[in-house]
């Protein structure tokens, strides 16, 4: 711009110049004919000048259009649509690594059920603190701490080894034996406030759980259909216990069909060996079977399971064998959004004494109000070895804070 | 156990040498990636996809028919921003399958091509509801979004399986072109609504309304994943009533019974809309959809 200036200044300076040379006394016809000229020469002049400024102001235009880059975002979007702001709040650890999640458990139970009056008529009866993390690119560990009654335990630690050569996966530490589905499910994903009574009479309150390894691979079956195999150390209290060296085994089969997109049927058979308290073998069996139901359009989410399990013990003790059975199935039935209604039916061979035999039942209503609590009302009635029958009603509240969202299907 | 140990290996080294096949595996969670998967890919791909476009996203079940299809995969495709949290990381976990984990160059997250919306500040919790961590993953409503992954896509493709980047490439910018201009067709095509007041059941349609258009008013759900209370539609409606919403939108596995009630308290109409691919037997196909989309919403503001 200053440029411009000083270069129209000039030029007037010139002009007023070129007018103070003109010589005395001039005719009226040299003095038009001058004035012509200047005008000539004035016209030329502004004219150069007009161009020179135009080029100018043009070159200013394009370094200002360079400077504001074209490839801005267009403020089209902001102007166009609205939605409403979403919330913020505190950075929350829950999102942090390990993902960790506390899943605490209530209970208030009432009636003449031995089970149930063994424990405490209110009580907190876990507290299940999970934390999973990638280990490294190889493996991811999955660590289920449960505290009860004051005790902090493993109810499982372990790394999942996901893709080792030839597909194969693998786990390694302390879980639940692959052995039938219900024996695998931590106490927040049980379908009613207990266990089935066929697990807690043949299996114990821990279930089938232990250290060791655990492998897994897909069989090139038309169906989805796997099997697993572990070893462990052949530590449970009711079923294994023999020397430090006698190993346990599992196998099981899974299979899974998809009916429909909206119905799938799952069945297992596991097959479980190992050495008991007096030296000689137990074997277990467990057929597992699984209907699902669940309108994948459904906005009222209303769904419907069944399983069923049957459990098969050989004890052999120190005066021969003892052959027991138990089995349990049950239904939970989703209503509407949120409401479960379920019913369970019981029965159990005591290992120790086929001849005697624990049967009853269980209904339950259930309500979540998200997907992260849970309160629920069951009402249970079962026999004790033909000794009559004893009830309990059991109130259960649980929660779930942290990102524990992915269940086992 | 030592001999468990070798058997393992044994059959591991014959399993490796069979895996070899001509064509990219690809498996995609969501149906609208698949569509775009084979559009990309063509003949050099199988595509294989978990969910369908009738059910609601946030609630795939982790059935173990999927680790099939996962078990092979080359590429796996995810939507990314904690979309599918409640379901993939087990299947992940059992499929015996090391090149689609996360971290590995077949878990291919597609939100990375894509400039995610609502992405909150300061953190979140489930005060919130069932809020989403990370901004808002429903994206692929916006065809742009899709013209971004396509061209995305075929840089994954092609460093996959090389010997036909030229291909891949080449349809890459076919089907971005494509998408670009079904954008146009879609913007043109809902002109006459734009800048309408609605009302819509969950954040899925965001990037939707934002690039056509529409001002969101409210939703249905009081907060992410949250179903509606007596309360909370009460000022629903209240709201409705004040900005004169004529028009609510629902996905098509939400609960349409709620939305039909708050529509005859207020006077709005309902556009019950597919929001996937394969949502709805004339959305069989991405472009399908944008345009039963439109027309839904055409139909339901036409009245
Ligand atoms: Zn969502």
């Amino acid at each position: 711009m200053k440029s411009v200036k000083f270069i129209a200044c000039s030029a007037f300076i010139y002009a007023l110049g070129a007018r103070a040379q003109t010589p005395a006394a001039p005719t009226p016809e040299d003095l038009q004919k001058q004035i012509q000229a200047l005008q000539q020469q004035m016209q030329q002049m502004m004219q150069g000048y007009q161009s020179q400024i135009k080029t100018l102001q043009e070159q200013i235009d394009a370094l200002k259009a360079a400077q504001s880059p074209a490839a801005a975002p267009a403020p089209e979007e902001a102007a166009q649509g609205s939605v409403p702001p979403i919330p913020s709040a505190p950075p929350s650890p829950a999102l942090q690594n390990p993902a960790i999640s506390v899943l605490p458990d209530f209970t208030y139970s009432s009636g003449n059920d031995p089970y149930w009056k063994s424990q405490n008529a209110f009580q907190v009866r876990e507290v299940e603190l999970a934390l999973s993390a990638a280990i490294d690119p190889y493996a991811t560990a999955n660590v289920y701490l449960s505290l009860e009654n004051g005790h902090l335990n493993a109810e499982e630690a372990y790394a999942m080894f996901p893709g080792l050569p030839g597909g194969f996966s693998m786990k390694v530490g302390k879980f639940y034996a692959d052995f039938g589905k219900q024996n695998a499910m931590h106490t927040h994903m049980w379908f009613q406030a207990d266990q089935p009574l066929a697990l807690r009479t043949m299996l114990g309150d821990e279930g089938l759980n232990d250290v060791g390894v655990s492998v897994n691979h897909l069989l090139p079956t038309p169906w989805m259909s796997d099997l697993t195999v572990e070893v462990t150390g052949g530590r449970n209290a009711d079923v294994f216990g023999g020397a430090r060296s006698d190993l346990a085994y599992n196998v099981a089969w899974r299979n899974f069909w998809d009916l429909t997109d909206n119905a799938n049927l799952e069945a297992q058979l596991s097959l479980a060996g190992g050495k008991n308290a007096t030296g000689h073998g137990t074997g277990l069996g467990n057929l597992s079977v699984t209907y699902r139901y669940k309108p994948l359009s459904s906005g009222t989410r209303a769904s419907f399971l069944w399983r069923t399990e049957v459990i098969r013990e050989n004890y052999r003790g120190m005066d021969g064998i003892n052959r027991s059975t138990g089995a349990f199935s049950y239904v939970d039935w989703q209503f509407t959004r949120g409401w479960f209604a379920g019913l369970r039916a019981d029965y159990a061979e005591h290992p120790s004494d086929p001849r005697m035999h624990d049967k009853g039942g269980a209904l339950t209503l259930t309500f979540f109000p998200s997907e992260f609590q849970k309160f629920r009302l069951q009402y249970e009635r079962i026999d004790y070895a033909g000794l009559g029958p004893r009830n309990a009603l059991v109130f259960e509240y649980g929660f779930a804070i942290g990102p524990h969202g992915a269940h086992p299907f | 156990m030592k001999r468990t140990i070798m058997a393992a290996l044994i059959i591991a080294g014959t399993a490796i040498s069979a895996t070899a096949s001509g064509k990219l595996n690809v498996v995609s969670v969501y149906p609208d990636y698949g569509w775009l998967a084979s559009q990309v890919g063509g003949d050099h791909v199988t595509v294989s996809v978990l969910a369908k476009g009738t059910q609601d996203p946030h609630f795939v079940d982790a059935k173990p028919s999927f680790l099939v299809a996962l078990h092979k995969a080359d590429l796996l495709l995810v939507n990314g921003l904690q979309l599918e949290v409640g379901f993939l990381p087990p299947l992940l976990q059992q499929c015996g399958n090391a090149k689609i984990q996360p971290g590995a160059p077949g878990y291919v997250d597609l939100s990375t091509f894509v400039k995610p919306i609502e992405v909150p500040v300061g953190g979140v919790d489930r005060s919130m509801g069932d809020i989403h961590p990370y901004g808002n993953p429903h994206y692929h409503l916006d065809p742009r979004n899709m013209a971004a992954i396509a061209r995305g896509l075929a840089g994954v493709f092609a460093a996959a399986d090389p010997s036909h980047a030229a291909d891949f490439d080449k349809s890459g910018a076919a089907v971005s072109a494509q998408l670009l201009s079904l954008d146009a067709e879609v913007a043109h095509d809902l002109a006459p609504i734009k800048g309408a007041p609605v009302v819509a059941y969950h954040a899925t349609l965001d990037y939707f309304f934002l690039h056509y258009g529409f001002n969101v008013v409210g939703f249905v759900e009081p907060k992410p994943g949250i179903k509606p209370s007596p309360v909370s539609l009460m000022e629903l409606e209240k709201s409705i009533r004040d900005k004169g919403v004529k028009l609510l939108i629902v996905e098509n596995y939400e609960d349409v019974k709620i939305a039909d009630k708050v529509a005859r308290d207020t006077g709005a109409r309902v556009a019950v809309i597919p929001s996937y691919t394969g949502g709805a037997p004339d959305a069989q196909t991405y472009p399908a959809l944008m345009r039963a989309i439109v027309h839904d919403l055409l139909e339901a503001s036409r009245g």
